[in-house]
């Protein structure tokens, strides 16, 4: 009886021990020492050195404006350079977000910083009943100063491109070459 | 026999009680919409959205009446709830992201000055927040003191206490 009796405590003890250990063990993923905001949630382990990024400063308005065009998400919609192309279903633009390289020939630079400045709250719908397209574009005003949507539109303005001359629209169309379209209204 | 018994479900009970509180520790930061980083930084940089991180302490984030002003419907497939959100926040009813990253209070930490001072990428602290395609419901990376130490030795920046500590 004896012998029984010190064989379940020491059964015991080593349970207690377990159960010690457990209770431990189980704890461990609580303990969050750090500041906060998400226990266990670390994925990835610091880099050893911080990652630089370069911070430059452009020297005139187009420069600062292709900076913006990049910060900004622009290029999200209107693509890299302004080359256009991304989907908007059902917008009135081909079911496309349209370019910005032909918009000097829509637009003075008044204009296009208005436009800039409201965004484009309703963008058309290609079918009237069909679903309204789900992209369109932010009135800049809410983020941007006046200096950097004039810098922005200087760039936009920039996209032109260079072998196209601004000023031949009376200009006759040399023989054998097509009239030629003008571009999107953004 | 009793007392030993006692023991025993006061020994379970406390287990118990542990893993539930470990269990909940794992928590997580709901969000009112489904987010991918990945599809925006494509084009645009994090200040868009974290506008505070280039000019002051707090990165924090542009509530949803932002997102209505690129985005005309809701992103993903939207409950009755989210879609009268969207609603709201196209009339200009702030409704906002959930924060995931909180400081302990005595902690001073300037985003503008580790951002645009020192030059660091998002990344160093925030991991591969960038690449994710889900809205985000736990840090990527947590940031410990010791990391901040490390940093600052390497860079030979102040590691006096006042400078982060209030």
């Amino acid at each position: 009886m004896a012998v029984s009796s010190e064989g379940s405590a020491t059964a015991w003890r080593r349970w207690r021990t377990l159960l010690c250990l457990a209770a431990v063990v189980s704890s461990l993923p609580a303990c969050d020492l750090g500041g906060g905001g998400g226990g266990g949630a670390a994925a990835t382990p610091l880099l050893p050195r911080p990652i630089r990024i370069e911070v430059p400063e452009p020297p005139d308005g187009v420069a600062r404006g292709e900076l913006l065009f990049r910060d900004q998400g622009c290029r999200l919609c209107h693509g890299e350079a302004g080359k256009g192309g991304v989907a908007n279903a059902n917008s009135e633009t081909g079911g496309k977000i349209n370019g910005l390289t032909l918009v000097k020939e829509g637009y003075t630079r008044e204009e296009l910083v208005k436009r800039l400045r409201d965004g484009v709250p309703q963008v058309g719908r290609k079918d009237r009943d069909g679903p309204v397209p789900p992209l369109r574009m932010m009135p800049y005003g809410r983020h941007l100063s006046e200096r950097q949507i004039g810098d922005l539109a200087d760039y936009v303005l920039s996209l032109y491109p260079k072998d196209r001359a601004e000023d031949d629209w009376d200009a006759e169309p040399a023989k054998g070459t097509a009239p030629r379209k003008t571009g999107a209204r953004p | 026999m009793i007392g030993r018994s006692a023991a025993w479900l006061t020994g379970i009970g406390f287990v118990f009680a542990l893993g539930v509180g470990a269990y909940s520790s794992e928590r997580y930061t709901d969000q009112p919409f489904p987010f991918s980083h990945a599809a925006h930084v494509r084009g645009a940089s994090c200040a868009l959205c974290h506008q505070g991180a280039r000019t002051g302490p707090r990165a924090g984030i542009l509530d949803l009446v932002a997102c209505t002003g690129c985005h005309a419907v809701p992103p993903g497939n939207p409950s009755g709830e989210q879609r009268a959100a969207w609603q709201k926040a196209e009339a200009g009813v702030a409704l906002p992201w959930n924060r995931l990253y909180r400081l302990p209070p005595h902690v001073y930490f300037s985003h503008r000055r580790h951002v645009v001072l020192a030059g660091l990428d998002c990344s160093s602290c925030h991991g591969d927040i960038a690449q994710r395609t889900t809205a985000p419901i736990r840090p990527r990376q947590i940031v410990k003191m010791r990391d901040c130490i490390v940093c600052h030795d390497h860079e030979k920046v102040t590691v006096d206490c006042t400078g982060c500590h209030r």
